[in-house]
């Protein structure tokens, strides 16, 4: 054992006095994982999202398609969703083929009036075949936007129909048609009020070196190596 | 950035550090092809003392170099490493691995040229396959099944879960991996330098 050591300190020793081999290599990682978080992690704490460009053909022009393009408007969506509204199907599959459109969507016609009417309509989707992630977003988008508007259209069903009439009315709104609107719809909105007020499910998100385990990410559930 | 620099660092480190353990055991090599080791085993040295100073060696600067580099990070990038006695555990198993990983490779080679080449080749593949270059999750289901071989792996997955406060009995199955690899790895090393290289050639 004596010898060992003796043998190890000796080499020990000539680390110590030629160092510079084994500082370039410990370097490196610090060097690239630095250089790698810069890339993928911004300067300022927060990544750095892309924004998705997306085509968007509205045949349907009604109530809910308005709701729907004027959502690109509006809080973070305004950064990060530009929506280019086109004429025609082929407007919009010409913007896939010169890559300048992530997706392809069509509001199809009578969207709203269908939903309304409790019948199955279905919402186009086109997606860029050279990108990668982000046609895949806009699915998933597209997807929630779907059981959003069926549940939507299930639960605010008479208020959104009378909304609906008010927008295609000629004339100005009449006091009393708006203050029943408001009624109805609140009224609907408190019976769901447990499960949206605040939202029942909630995302957070957490810096990774904050995470722990915790009962709702029990360590069984994590996948595993 | 620093999440960032969380979730790289540790392959990164890992696969570099692999690249420090080199030093000992080239000097295996080295030392025949100059024929130095016979003059250092003509001393009162058995050729498995010399042998387990190299490996030692080894094992202890891939730890050191690894402490170092979880200390600054710490210090530079506030990367929370997690519970220091766990975090030194993981690194000494790591550091175990990749003598035993190194100490099997450079044991194929006659001389330091070709074990230079053999290691480099073979630290990349583990590194890519362990997720040291790209994500692990991004590899095709069949290259994810090989890499689970892979120290690299074992590593990443030890060292992430004391990051994240994972209960001890999961660190269990990673550090005993890594321990594996190295103790399986340095004891078939140990057989091969002995009776192809420090092992006196028989008249």
């Amino acid at each position: 054992m004596r010898t060992i050591l003796i043998l190890l300190l000796k080499d020990l020793r000539r680390d110590w006095k030629r160092p510079w081999s084994i500082l370039i290599f410990a370097a490196l990682p610090l060097l690239l994982s630095t250089l790698m978080a810069f890339i993928f992690g911004g300067s300022g704490g927060k990544t750095a999202a892309p924004t998705i460009h997306i085509a968007l053909l509205d045949q349907d022009q009604d109530l809910l398609a308005r709701a729907i393009r004027s959502m690109s408007s509006q809080g973070d969506a305004a950064r990060q969703l530009q929506l280019h509204l086109v004429e025609n199907e082929a407007e919009g599959l010409r913007m896939l083929e010169e890559r300048r459109a992530s997706a392809f969507v069509i509001l199809p016609l009578h969207l709203t009036e269908d939903l309304l009417n409790g019948k199955t309509n279905t919402i186009g989707l086109y997606e860029n075949p050279a990108e990668q992630v982000l046609p895949k977003v806009v699915r998933q988008g597209v997807t929630l936007l779907a059981a959003g508007l069926s549940g939507a259209a299930d639960l605010l069903h008479e208020p959104l129909s009378e909304i609906r009439q008010l927008f295609k009315g000629s004339g100005f709104p009449a006091e009393g048609a708006v203050t029943a609107m408001a009624s109805s719809s609140v009224e609907k909105l408190r019976g769901v009020r447990v499960y949206l007020f605040p939202p029942l499910i909630q995302f957070k998100t957490v810096k990774a070196s904050d995470y722990r385990v915790s009962s709702t990410n029990a360590p069984e559930q994590a996948p595993k190596p | 950035m620093n999440e960032v620099f969380a979730i790289m660092f540790p392959p990164t480190m890992f696969l570099w550090v692999c690249f420090v353990g080199q030093g000992p055991l080239q000097d295996i090599l080295a030392e025949k092809q100059a024929h130095t080791l016979s003059r250092a085993l003509a001393a009162p040295v058995t050729p498995l003392q010399f042998l387990f100073s190299k490996f030692a060696h080894c094992l202890l600067l891939c730890t050191a170099v690894q402490a170092v580099l979880v200390l600054l990070t710490g210090f530079l990038f506030h990367v929370r490493w997690g519970a220091p006695i766990l975090v030194t555990a993981v690194l000494v198993a790591s550091a175990c691995s990749i003598t035993g990983l190194l100490g099997a490779t450079y044991s194929l080679a006659k001389t330091k040229e070709q074990a230079n080449a053999l290691s480099s080749g073979v630290l990349i593949l583990c590194g890519l396959l362990g997720g040291g270059m790209v994500p692990f999750e991004s590899l095709p289901p069949f290259l994810q099944a090989v890499g689970q071989w892979s120290p690299n792996r074992w590593a990443v997955i030890a060292l992430r879960g004391v990051q994240h406060a994972r209960p001890f009995s999961e660190l269990v199955r990673p550090v005993g991996m890594l321990l594996c690899i190295g103790l399986i790895g340095s004891a078939a090393a140990l057989a091969a330098f002995k009776r192809r290289i420090v092992a006196p050639r028989k008249p």
